[in-house]
């Protein structure tokens, strides 16, 4: 920014902040970026949406405060969407383009273009019991691009590392060929790049972009559903890289036949490869990855701290993550050493919500539903199979979200003994290991309560 | 703008004396940071471009979200980088104001439970989430409730918020509200004796914001009057904010 510029748009400003809330000024004035040609001031705002409320809303006010402030010289107020480079001064091109892997010796610039991360390799990934499969393909076809399994597709829970493994396997593909070009992006960008390309008449340039790419790796495909013409345009970049052997990883939430409002065509092509589930950690990996990511951010973990974290937050790797930042954030501010505590202190925000969220009532209430059950008749005496299943998971969960004692539990499912409940532990126990169902239902619950 | 530019503004535009000199720059020195100085110093290291990549802050009404989360825009835009303050309780806001700001080095996105359980608006605020952290842009999320109480209906979204610290701001004690009090008067070159502070406890509203709002308006009638602030000025001053 010039200094003219400056001083006329820094004049203007202050006089117009006087004007407004802070509110209004800091959404719509603080992020437009000014610039004096002659008699006229460029403003670039961020967005369309921020340059027409701008517009709408300001142009008048400040067209009269900067023909005051620049003492009649400027007299023209134009504004675009973009933004000045900061060192150079010079025009930055907004939108699109970003994506082009450029071949070439800096592998830091290759992984900024392919929108991938470096703290996400296979060095930080945790392994575990849970999501070991997942490991093992991903590592296989980082080696062997486009021969291993293609596509591979990761499915689970939110925060279980999906994306972690799909940046792993781009970043080993970059660093090991100086000529690969690889994209990491999230379906939803891949939908709003298409869009902006259309509107741009662009499109020959996105298809040619995204078929030659070496490896392709879309995150949560199913943000693709009901979005026809991007699952079109999708599915012919999908042939075109498959037919010339690249490689695609994909994830979703879900497994590929049960994403909702996606074509038949492009289901059945997510399933050709290999397609490997994530599943919660269990205590031992979330205590390991707890330990990783302290290591990462320079802190060593107590082993009991580790424990108490994992035990408290089973829903997800991200929720993990923000504990122990405000752990680490917390003995930093106040020089304490990491305790545990310590660590029941810094966290109560934390654990506060966890316990509000995770009662007795909370689960009798989720298991009724999930079965269509009524809660009443989960407490009732009734022992029909239909009911007494659902009531000894309920059981199993009670004991292991909540701090009640084993009486307090009975008691809350319809005065029963101590006893009943623990025998509705040990039969849970064993029907997870012998019955897919029980197990799928009793982990598809423990998501629900604790995410 | 100073109390004398002011006076000289009163003076050529007395019509705009009110909104003028009510208009202050919310900045990071002025929270008074009492029981939540941890989450002012993380807030503050993100206006700096260092600390955390994300955090989200939350509280009851009147505890300084949006003070905290525009003096960060500010700060940020202080020192030669881009941010943007986007508070979603505004009305006319649409997802596209979302579009692009991976290009900043801080946004900060206030009010965030006026979104949830807006799949639309979620999804956009996922899309946004992501974009940031691609880029290595800096985020600060506000709302009223702690992420994991707000009913996002988008589990995508929900991981994201808990990704990060989350501070519980707290409401101050009586007597760190005094101290906001005397403090803000001080700045603006008014004297409160304890006899006004007191009679202000009693019988006003006690969040900061509703505070510092009060005495922006008693500076305004002190300076348009020209004379320090009395009882019977401060009472003017509360008709004027109620």
């Amino acid at each position: 920014m010039s200094a003219k510029a400056v001083s006329v748009w820094e004049q203007c400003i202050n006089q117009l902040k006087g004007e407004l809330t802070s509110a209004e000024y800091n959404t719509w004035i603080l992020p437009l970026q000014a610039r004096v040609d002659g008699s006229l001031l460029r403003l670039l705002a961020p967005n369309r949406f921020v340059l027409n409320w701008a517009q709408e809303h300001y142009e008048e006010r400040l067209l009269e405060l900067c023909a005051r402030c620049s003492h009649g010289l400027v007299l023209q107020i134009r504004f675009e969407v973009g933004a000045f480079d900061r060192e150079t001064g010079g025009e930055g091109t907004r939108g699109g383009g970003s994506i082009e892997a450029v071949p070439g010796p800096d592998l830091a610039e290759r992984r900024a273009s392919a929108n991938l991360n470096a703290d996400f390799n296979f060095d930080t990934f945790v392994e575990g019991k849970s999501n070991q499969l997942a490991r093992a393909a991903s590592i296989q076809i980082a080696r062997n691009p486009g021969t291993a399994y293609n596509p591979l597709f990761i499915y689970g829970g939110v925060g279980l590392g999906k994306t972690h493994l799909m940046h792993a396997v781009g970043n080993i593909i970059l660093a090991s060929n100086p000529n690969a070009r690889v994209v990491y992006l999230h379906s939803e960008r891949f939908v709003a790049e298409m869009i902006k390309a259309l509107q741009h008449n662009r499109i020959d340039e996105f298809k040619k972009t995204y078929r030659s790419l070496n490896a392709l790796l879309i995150d949560d495909v199913q943000f693709f559903a009901g979005k026809e013409r991007s699952q079109e345009e999708f599915f012919h970049t999908f042939n075109a890289l498959f037919d010339s052997r690249q490689q695609i990883v994909l994830s979703s939430d879900r497994f590929p036949k049960e994403v909702a409002g996606l074509e038949e065509r492009l289901r059945s092509r997510f399933g050709w490869g290999l397609t490997v589930a994530i599943e919660p950690p269990d205590l031992e990996t979330s205590v390991a990855i707890l330990h990783c990511k302290a290591s990462q951010l320079g802190v060593e973990l107590p082993e009991d701290v580790a424990f108490f974290v994992g035990r408290r937050i089973r829903s997800n790797i991200r929720e993990l993550e923000g504990a122990l930042r405000r752990l680490i954030a917390n003995a930093q501010f106040t020089g304490k050493p990491i305790t545990l505590e310590f660590a029941k202190h810094a966290l109560r925000d934390v654990l506060a919500a966890q316990d509000k969220q995770v009662s007795i009532e909370n689960i009798q209430k989720t298991v009724a539903e999930y079965y269509k059950l009524r809660t009443s008749e989960l407490l009732s005496a009734k022992r029909s199979r239909s009911l007494a299943r659902p009531r000894q998971i309920a059981m199993t969960l009670a004991k292991e979200l909540t701090k009640h004692s084993l009486p307090e539990i009975g008691n809350a499912f319809g005065g029963r003994d101590h006893t009943t409940v623990l025998h509705a532990n040990r039969k849970i126990k064993s029907l997870r290991e012998s019955d897919a169902v029980v197990e799928e239902d009793y982990k598809n619950l423990l998501r629900i309560l604790t995410s | 703008m100073t109390e004398v530019q002011a006076l000289a503004l009163n003076v050529s535009h007395p019509q705009l004396h009110l909104a003028l000199e009510f208009r202050r720059d919310p900045t990071l020195a002025e929270y008074l940071s009492g029981p939540n100085a941890e989450a002012v110093a993380a807030v503050s290291a993100m206006a700096r471009g260092e600390g955390e990549p994300y955090l989200f802050l939350f509280g009851i009404r009147g505890t300084g979200k949006t003070h905290l989360s525009q003096a960060a825009c500010l700060t940020t835009a202080q020192r030669g980088r881009q941010a943007h303050f986007v508070p979603l309780g505004m009305t006319g806001l649409e997802p596209s104001v979302f579009d692009d700001l991976e290009r900043l080095d801080l946004v900060a996105v206030d009010d965030a439970q006026c979104v949830a359980g807006d799949l639309v608006w979620e999804s956009a605020l996922f899309d946004l989430f992501n974009r940031l952290r691609e880029q290595g842009r800096r985020l600060i999320v506000a709302a009223n409730a702690a992420p994991d109480i707000l009913p996002i209906k988008l589990p995508d979204l929900a991981s994201r918020l808990l990704w990060g610290p989350r501070y519980c701001l707290m409401p101050l004690s009586d007597r760190d509200s005094e101290q906001l009090l005397i403090e803000s008067a001080h700045r603006r070159g008014m004297r409160l004796g304890s006899d006004l502070v007191r009679y202000i406890m009693n019988y006003h509203a006690r969040d900061p914001a509703s505070l510092l709002d009060l005495i922006a308006r008693l500076d305004s009638l002190s300076l348009r009057e020209q004379r320090q602030p009395t009882i019977p000025l401060v009472r003017r001053a509360m008709r004027e904010t109620s």
